[in-house]
């Protein structure tokens, strides 16, 4: 396919629900940050052109949060049960991200905040922390 | 069930407009007190995975009479009515105001409600 422009709508955010991947439902604008590279100084005296050298280190990804329009209630949405569970057990859950270029961006996070936004002239939505942790799969 | 059903449903004829309770407009002129209620605006929660279903929506409840006491009284009435966090979607007042239409014999007075509507569609 050529390159092509899109909008991102669309975009999923996926948690395991017994042992499946599964698209959490109402999830609003989100960023997914990779993580930077820690920056090593291999400068030496023979490095040229007078300028540093370096090479990338481990690379920290941040955690990234996710607003969803939140339904943890009797019938309400196995994911964000399952995010709940992983919050208040302090487990590790496996996540996915899918951008709208068809990417999978795969790993584990722990679940280390839900904040509950309750305005009196708004939706009621759950901000949820994310912190990947270990490796990256991107298919 | 939509936002029209909703304010039709929950006014009913339980205010001295009785069944006089009209969505959008209403071809002849009715028997006074009566009701016009109008949706103004509508905006979708959007999500990324599916179409949106949550609407937060403004309506213009407009009620008239032959005095200006008639028409806010029967705006109480309505707002008595329609306002509360109902398990289909939160309904509250935004805003009052009132008035009277100008070319209209005897005067015609008119209070009007602008309440927004929490409603899944």
């Amino acid at each position: 396919m050529a390159y092509t422009k899109r909008a991102s709508k669309g975009a999923l955010f996926k948690v395991t629900v017994s042992s499946t991947l599964t698209t959490v439902e109402g999830v609003q604008t989100f960023d997914y940050v990779r993580g930077s590279a820690d920056r090593i100084d291999v400068t030496s005296h023979d490095s040229p052109g007078n300028r540093k050298e370096y090479v990338s280190g481990l690379i920290d990804p941040p955690s990234f949060d996710v607003p969803i329009l939140w339904d943890n209630g009797s019938g309400g949405s196995t994911t964000h049960a399952a995010i709940e569970t992983a919050y208040k057990a302090g487990t590790s859950i496996n996540c996915s991200v899918t951008t709208i270029d068809a990417k999978v961006y795969a790993f584990a996070a722990l679940i280390t905040n839900i904040s509950f936004s309750n305005p009196t002239d708004g939706a009621f939505v759950a901000t949820v922390t994310v912190q990947p942790t270990g490796a990256e799969t991107v298919t | 069930m939509s936002v029209e059903s909703r304010i039709t449903s929950l006014i009913g004829t339980g205010t001295a407009a009785g069944q006089r309770v009209y969505d959008t407009f209403v071809n002849t002129t009715p028997n006074r007190p009566y009701i016009i209620f109008q949706e103004i605006a509508s905006t979708p929660f959007n999500t990324q995975e599916a179409p949106a279903t949550l609407y937060q929506t403004l309506v213009q409840i407009s009620c008239y009479g032959d005095t200006m006491t008639q028409a806010k009284a029967l705006r109480t009435e309505v707002i008595d009515l329609i306002e509360g966090n109902h398990v289909e979607g939160p309904i509250y007042v935004e805003s009052l105001r009132s008035g009277h239409e100008d070319a209209v014999t005897p005067k015609l007075y008119r209070a009007d409600a602008d309440m927004t509507v929490w409603n899944e569609d």
